[in-house]
């Protein structure tokens, strides 16, 4: 029996100091991947260090839990692949940066192995918006929105754009799930979602949203405008400011602050990578429902978007 | 009187069944203990952590345990496995674009000997959304005809309407029973229990 206690806290505490250091090397390769020229000096301090830890693991070999074993495997795994692309995209770098608007929106370095095999098209989904650059979208943008009805939405691969879908469309669709991918220096007025919202890589973009549930992952440089009844969460995340959306039929939630969670910084210290927009902060609602050009679209971005670095 | 008789003995006594609620953060697993247990779900938060709801149901005491999805969270599983009779599997079915880490995660679960001989329940969830993947397509992305190790089962649900929770719950019960307390629900078991099982 005390073998067994023992074990487990040898496996307990292992864990711990694994997944602290595997944290770490994830925001640090995450964070060289955005700069653009990542140097190959820091690239190889980079895979000096997932060498060591994987070395860490190999020494404890067999005194772990399979399932342990297995876990901590996969993460060093994914560690040395997202190292592998870093070395990848280097020389191309200045290729990939510039994305057609037809683009699948991933760079062509991306080929990884594991995202071959995904034979489940997400294009099946109802409402989609997707690859468009420099432009003003709306519903018009949005192919065969159903009549009427409610549906879950997916909007993914902009850059440069202004996504306008806050004001009602004559058919009254409701969404009632939205999915959100990769987009870069985009400004969204959604309108209230009766479900969740997900948001995935979203880099130097604002907000403005009802929903009932909020999750962001993995972006950076972010406003967001939110009405919201639960707590929104963020997970490797940076630098991202929340703010209660005005709400024109306004509930009395509306003054408490929002409480955001953080769960990329479970601890009692507050999280470095969110803060709270001064009170009063507006969003820009109101925009004109024509079309814009390509100019206007960057001027209202530049205006609008918060500074990123 | 072995250890193993003991430890049944001591099991039909108590008829508890602790059943694991795991899957993705946004699958809805809060949403549906909620739904189960009559509270509101409007306000369900991202879990940070865990939720634990006994309630009974039929003969049986059910201990549900929820624990959060998030990336940040998945670590965290493995503390509690131990002692479980079911994992219930939830899916969010409109999130195509991470049903391979959906299968993915599910798949490396079943690897652990901890889990080894529960019953798996998957459910394919917030069926009330326009739009989601239906259980037969959902089986076909998470490869369910792979697994041999497990009884599985796959029933379409949604937490917002309540559609098919209960079911669910019943063919859990009923899976975990006819392992567990064989020698018992031979005897006492009701016509519809039995051919639930035969069924199986």
């Amino acid at each position: 029996m005390s073998e067994d206690t023992a074990k487990w806290q040898i496996a307990h505490s292992f864990a711990e100091g694994f997944n602290a250091t595997f944290s770490d090397l994830e925001s640090r390769i995450s964070v060289a991947a955005a700069m653009e020229p990542s140097s190959s000096e820091i690239i190889q301090g980079l895979a000096a260090e997932v060498a060591a830890l994987s070395r860490r693991l190999s020494d404890v070999l067999g005194t772990l839990p399979s399932y342990d074993q297995r876990q901590h495997e996969q993460r060093v795994k994914t560690l040395e692949q997202s190292l592998e692309k870093l070395r990848a995209a280097q020389p191309k770098s200045k290729f990939t940066f510039k994305r057609k608007a037809n683009g699948s929106g991933k760079p062509p370095s991306s080929h990884k192995p594991s995202e071959l095999p995904r034979p489940e098209a997400p294009s099946s989904s109802n409402l989609i918006l997707s690859s468009h650059h420099d432009a003003y979208l709306g519903w018009h943008n949005i192919p065969t929105p159903m009549a009427g009805s409610s549906s879950d939405a997916t909007i993914r691969d902009l850059t440069n754009c202004i996504v306008n879908l806050a004001s009602q469309t004559t058919d009254g669709v409701q969404i009632t799930a939205l999915h959100i991918h990769n987009l870069k220096n985009c400004l969204l007025l959604l309108p209230d979602i009766t479900g969740s919202v997900m948001l995935h890589d979203l880099n130097r973009c604002s907000i403005v949203v009802g929903c009932h549930q909020f999750r962001m992952h993995t972006s950076k440089d972010v406003d967001v405008f939110v009405s919201i009844s639960s707590s929104p969460i963020v997970e490797g995340c940076s630098r991202i400011r929340f703010c209660r959306r005005p709400d024109p039929n306004s509930r009395q939630l509306q003054s408490e602050p929002l409480m955001v969670q953080d769960f990329s910084h479970i601890r009692p210290t507050p999280s470095p990578n969110w803060s709270l927009l001064p009170a009063g902060s507006t969003p820009p609602t109101s925009l004109p429902d024509s079309d814009m050009g390509p100019d206007e679209v960057a001027t209202l971005l530049d205006v609008t978007l918060p500074p990123g670095i | 009187m072995g250890l193993l008789t003991i430890i049944r003995k001591n099991r039909q006594k108590e008829r508890e069944m602790r059943l694991l609620f795991l899957g993705l953060d946004n699958a809805g697993k809060t949403t549906i203990l909620k739904k189960l247990n009559g509270e509101d779900i409007m306000t369900v938060s991202p879990t940070l952590g865990f939720n634990i709801k006994t309630f009974a149901h039929g003969r049986y005491t059910l201990n549900l345990w929820d624990v959060g999805g998030q990336r940040t969270l998945r670590p965290y599983w493995r503390n509690y496995f131990e002692q479980t009779d079911a994992l219930v599997w939830v899916v969010d079915s409109g999130d195509r674009m991470r049903m391979k880490d959906c299968r993915d995660e599910l798949h490396s679960l079943l690897l652990e000997d901890r889990l080894a001989g529960a019953s798996l329940l998957v459910f394919a969830n917030k069926q009330d959304i326009q739009g989601s993947m239906n259980d037969v397509e959902i089986r076909d992305a998470l490869d369910l005809h792979l697994i041999t190790t497990h009884h599985w089962k796959i029933l379409s649900c949604s937490a917002v309407t309540g559609e098919n929770l209960v079911a669910g719950l019943d063919w859990v019960v009923n899976d975990v029973a006819s392992r567990l307390y064989y020698s018992s629900t031979l005897t006492s078991t009701s016509t519809a229990e039995r051919s639930q099982r035969v069924s199986l």
